[in-house]
């Protein structure tokens, strides 16, 4: 399904956008939580009417709940009157505030992020809300995916897939293949040291253990697309039309899964100028 | 009318008044740029001493800002997400430490080190490797100085994100202090390249204690160390540029305008020294407007007084033949008998020759004169004296000495060649036919002749006298040319040896010395000007006169002595208040008193009675011709004293003109021979006017004597004369005879 955009539209969501930028502050909360890890989760929380869906919105790769293109979801769907929760990803980080830098020392897994989608999903159902529709970005919506495909919440009604990825998809194969391959060596021999991988747009930085990377490009493509095939709830996948991160067969890949996919033209992977109305008007059509 | 003693005046040459105003400007200049430099100098300290103060609040203020910054940095630190991480998993902290630090650019490059701890304050990795401090220290923050350089240390607490009150950590970073200081503030007091730090023991915990071990130079200022360079290169220049206007100038000064007044006043001194030189025009032309005017004034000047000069020569020569020739026979007159008898008497003293002195008296000519009036008697005079020159060689001179009495002197002559001219001269006048003048008794004239040889000095002074005894002879005897013989002086009862005893003791006593006094009065005002003293000896007779008193004087050659005598008698009657205040008198000084090199001796008792009194000094023509140079030199000191000088018996001398333009005069007098030439023809008169006119232009005063009547008064007062003198206007008197109100009558 293509959107293409209008210019009534686009004016139309750009005010009510103002709007929004100037009343959000005053609609939502601060929340930290105790996670299982002992370290405490920081997220942005919009409580509204429970008529409504609740939108649980994950940050892509190494960010937080404050990168543009994911406040802007929250921004959006506050506004459309959902209750939106927005969590930062520790990262193994005590209430981490900010984007973690590529060189920084990772120690944090993609299985202790999915532990701690699980914890605020439950947190939002202990709220009473029934009714959980996930919404990611880039990595998020792979961790999502990931979340889905282990025992996910039967709160959890729907994912909306924006710029869906797979481990790795931005570098070339063969680098993975032969970084993968030095990495399980190294786990293998119970090697901790840190290592500098190329992983997602680290190129060369991302300064980890083996089994830290290994924990994120487990997730390949076609683990992807078979969780796709296989996941319990429907899910709709909006990519951006000029996202130059993968090629054409991707998004090939992903129609073959029966997920319903939302191309919208020109965008980047990060939706930005006026594609973000686009991609907001993709969202808001998936929740009517 | 009242002369004060002139001032002694300082004079500078133009040189020196131009050297002293150059050297002055020069001191000015010089003082004024030392001044400037000086104030510079002081302008440049103060601003030096507030740039310091300036400089060391600024570094102040920079090590505030550095501690606040270091304390923003230990804040910051301990908020990041990796410091919690580290403190909470520290698994990799070494590595974190060691190479994460380096590259993350969390901190600025003057941090060289950093730390954490945990919560008991030691070093998350031990045993620790950086350069902090393990354990955590006591202070929050402190300076240090290690190997040369100064390092401050900040040690911060790290909370709990959730728990804000519970320390998780801490963290501890080190930086370089000058580093820091120049990164965190713009220094515009201070020389950033200039701070340094001392080295100093232990831990400084505030700016204060630090502040004294930090080295560092103000900022100079651009603007001061410009002007004070601008200021001396200008007054370098200023004074290249002085200097050679200095040089220029007087170079200017002494080309343009020096050496021509030099030149000038050459010229103007060779004109009063009477040496005329060529006239300037043949000089180089000047430069300047007012000395090329000035040098053309001169040459005109000189040019006109060379004219005038050439007048008045000529002049002069008409006037001296007028005045050394009797008006009525054109015979040389007695002022010209003088004249050569002095210089007669100079050459005898020099050379043996022979003089013959003939003396000639017309027999019972004041009979004639009172049978047949004036006029007959004066045809017999001249023809008496037309006779008797040609008789006289060519060359001879015959002398009227007054009345009916002429004289001649011959020289280098036999007493028998004398006889033969004098019985000659007897004849022409016995068979001359005075019939034809309606005279009808014989005309007769006697002779006496004094021969002298020789070099005898005495013998030739006696000779008018011996002359006199042998005119006697020749009236008393039948022969009527007598010659000189001893036994005529030893039997002389002609002279009074009383008169000349009187005169003789008159010399010695000059209390004996009654001077009279004759009015000399102002034409304008018709007031007494000044006296003059005319001389009388008090004799038990009464008075002797000068007829009888200088023939001795001259004799005895006692004129200077008699003048001493003169002037004490003068000066007498000044203390007594004879002669009254505001007017004066005038003394007549004979040759050689004027000479005397002691003149100021006899003088110096009238100096007090110059301020009340004006004193006048009366020399003729002939004492002036004798001695000329000690002449004028006491001339001058008696003017500079302040006394007037009056060259009497104007015209009478051969270059009257010549001593009154050389000679320091302040009035002439006309003397009664010039007086009585005005009268005698228009031709005369035009000449003693002109001359009289010329004598006043020249700024003197001019005073006639002789006036004898109304007629001569007026015509004098006509001529241009500014006083007048003569029996017509005052008799000689001894006074008080009465008392003249000087400005009354």
């Amino acid at each position: 399904m293509i959107i293409l955009p209008s210019f009534r539209g686009l004016l139309l969501k750009g005010f009510f956008l103002l709007i929004l930028l100037i009343s959000l502050p005053l609609g939502a909360d601060t929340v930290r939580e105790k996670l299982p890890s002992g370290r405490y989760g920081v997220a942005t929380y919009h409580q509204a009417e429970l008529s409504k869906p609740t939108i649980l919105v994950l940050h892509g790769f190494l960010t937080t709940h404050n990168f543009n293109t994911v406040m802007g979801i929250v921004d959006l769907l506050a506004e459309n009157g959902n209750t939106v929760l927005a969590p930062t990803m520790t990262l193994g980080i005590n209430a981490r505030q900010g984007g973690l830098p590529c060189d920084a020392i990772h120690t944090h897994t993609l299985e202790e992020d999915l532990e701690e989608i699980r914890f605020w999903i439950e947190w939002l159902n202990n709220r009473g809300h029934q009714h959980i529709v996930l919404t990611g970005h880039s990595s998020g919506s792979l961790e999502l995916l990931a979340y889905l495909n282990k025992n996910p919440h039967p709160a959890v009604k729907k994912l909306i897939a924006t710029s869906l990825v797979y481990a790795d998809g931005f570098n070339p194969a063969a680098l993975v293949e032969q970084q993968i391959a030095a990495a399980q060596q190294k786990h293998s021999l119970g090697d901790r040291s840190l290592q500098s991988y190329t992983l997602s747009y680290c190129r060369g930085n991302f300064l980890a253990p083996a089994y830290v990377y290994l924990s994120y490009t487990a997730w390949t493509r076609e683990r992807v697309l078979t969780a796709l095939q296989q996941s319990p709830v429907p899910v709709t996948i909006i990519m951006g039309g000029k996202d130059e991160r993968f090629q054409d067969s991707w998004v090939q890949g992903l129609r073959q899964t029966g997920a319903e996919v939302i191309i919208i033209p020109g965008a980047s992977h990060f939706f930005d100028s006026h594609h973000e109305f686009d991609l907001h008007d993709a969202i808001l059509s998936q929740l009517e | 009318m009242t002369m004060k003693i002139k001032p002694h005046k300082i004079t500078f040459s133009l040189h020196t008044l131009l050297v002293l105003f150059l050297t002055g400007g020069i001191v000015v200049f010089v003082g004024l740029g030392v001044n400037l430099l000086l104030k510079v100098q002081q302008v440049n300290q103060a601003a030096a001493t507030e740039r310091l103060t300036n400089a060391k609040l600024e570094l102040t203020r920079a090590l505030q800002k550095l501690t606040q910054d270091a304390a923003e940095l230990g804040l910051h630190l301990s908020n990041w997400d990796e410091v919690q991480q580290q403190l909470v998993t520290p698994t990799y902290y070494a590595y974190w430490r060691e190479q994460r630090m380096q590259k993350t650019g969390q901190l600025p490059d003057y941090v060289v080190d950093i730390e954490l701890y945990n919560t008991e304050g030691k070093a998350l990795v031990q045993p620790h490797s950086s350069s902090l401090p393990d354990p955590l220290p006591v202070n929050e923050n402190y300076f240090s100085h290690e190997h040369n350089v100064s390092f401050l240390y900040r040690f911060t607490p790290v909370y709990d994100r959730i728990e804000a009150n519970k320390i998780i950590g801490y963290t501890g970073i080190k930086m370089e202090v000058l580093p820091a200081l120049l990164a965190l503030y713009h220094f515009s007091h201070t020389q950033a390249d200039s701070i340094n730090t001392v080295g100093f023991a232990g831990k400084l915990t505030s700016i204060d204690e630090i502040l004294p071990y930090l080295e560092f130079e103000p900022r100079p200022s651009p603007q001061s160390t410009n002007l004070e360079s601008l200021i001396k290169w200008n007054l370098l220049h200023f004074s290249i540029l002085m200097a050679g206007m200095v040089l220029l100038m007087y170079f200017l000064f002494s080309y343009f305008l020096k050496r021509p007044l030099a030149t000038i006043v050459k010229q103007i001194n060779t004109l009063r020294a009477g040496n005329p030189s060529p006239l300037l025009e043949t000089q180089f032309p000047l430069a300047v407007t007012e000395i090329d005017t000035l040098k053309e004034s001169l040459v005109r000047y000189q040019f006109d007084l060379d004219k005038v000069h050439s007048k008045l020569d000529t002049q002069n020569v008409e006037l001296w033949h007028l005045a050394h020739h009797d008006p009525l026979t054109g015979s040389y007159n007695r002022r010209a008998f003088d004249d050569d008898w002095a210089n007669l008497t100079e050459l005898f003293q020099d050379q043996r020759i022979s003089i013959s002195y003939v003396l000639f008296d017309c027999d019972h000519f004041k009979a004639i004169n009172d049978t047949y009036g004036h006029q007959i008697g004066d045809e017999i005079i001249k023809i008496i004296a037309a006779n008797l020159q040609t008789c006289l060689r060519k060359g001879d001179k015959l002398y009227r000495l007054g009345g009916d009495e002429f004289a001649a002197i011959i020289l280098n002559t036999s007493t028998e060649g004398v006889s033969y001219l004098a019985e000659r001269c007897c004849k022409v006048i016995q068979f001359y036919p005075f019939k034809d003048l309606g005279i009808r008794e014989p005309v007769t004239i006697s002779i006496g002749i004094a021969n002298a040889e020789g070099t005898d000095l005495n013998q030739l002074k006696a000779l008018p006298r011996h002359a006199d005894l042998a005119m006697y002879h020749a009236k008393k005897s039948s022969l009527k040319i007598q010659t000189y013989t001893q036994q005529m002086g030893e039997d002389s009862s002609i002279l009074s040896s009383h008169i000349v005893n009187a005169v003789l003791a008159a010399v010695k006593d000059n209390e004996r010395i009654l001077p009279h006094y004759q009015e000399i009065r102002r034409c304008n005002t018709n007031t007494v000007s000044f006296y003059e003293a005319l001389v009388r000896i008090k004799d038990v007779d009464g008075l002797i006169y000068p007829g009888d008193i200088f023939p001795v004087i001259n004799r005895h050659a006692l004129n200077a002595e008699f003048d001493h005598g003169i002037i004490a008698a003068i000066q007498r009657d000044l203390e007594a208040d004879i002669i009254p205040h505001g007017t004066g008198v005038s003394i007549n000084l004979s040759a050689a008193a004027l000479i005397e090199s002691a003149l100021d001796q006899h003088i110096v008792g009238l100096l007090p009675y110059l301020h009340s009194h004006t004193i006048v000094m009366e020399v003729t023509e002939t004492s002036l011709i004798s001695h000329l140079n000690q002449a004028t030199d006491n001339l001058k000191e008696l003017q500079r004293l302040g006394f007037i000088i009056a060259l009497d018996d104007f015209g009478s001398g051969y270059s009257s003109i010549r001593y009154l333009a050389n000679m320091p005069v302040d009035i002439v007098k006309f003397d009664i021979a010039m007086i009585q030439t005005m009268q005698e023809s228009t031709r005369n008169r035009k000449i003693v006017e002109h001359i009289a006119k010329m004598i006043r232009d020249a700024g003197y005063q001019l005073i006639a004597e002789g006036i004898e009547d109304q007629k001569t008064l007026d015509l004098v007062i006509e001529m241009g004369a500014t006083h007048v003198q003569g029996f017509y206007i005052d008799k000689p008197v001894r006074l008080p005879h009465k008392l003249p109100n000087a400005g009354n009558q």
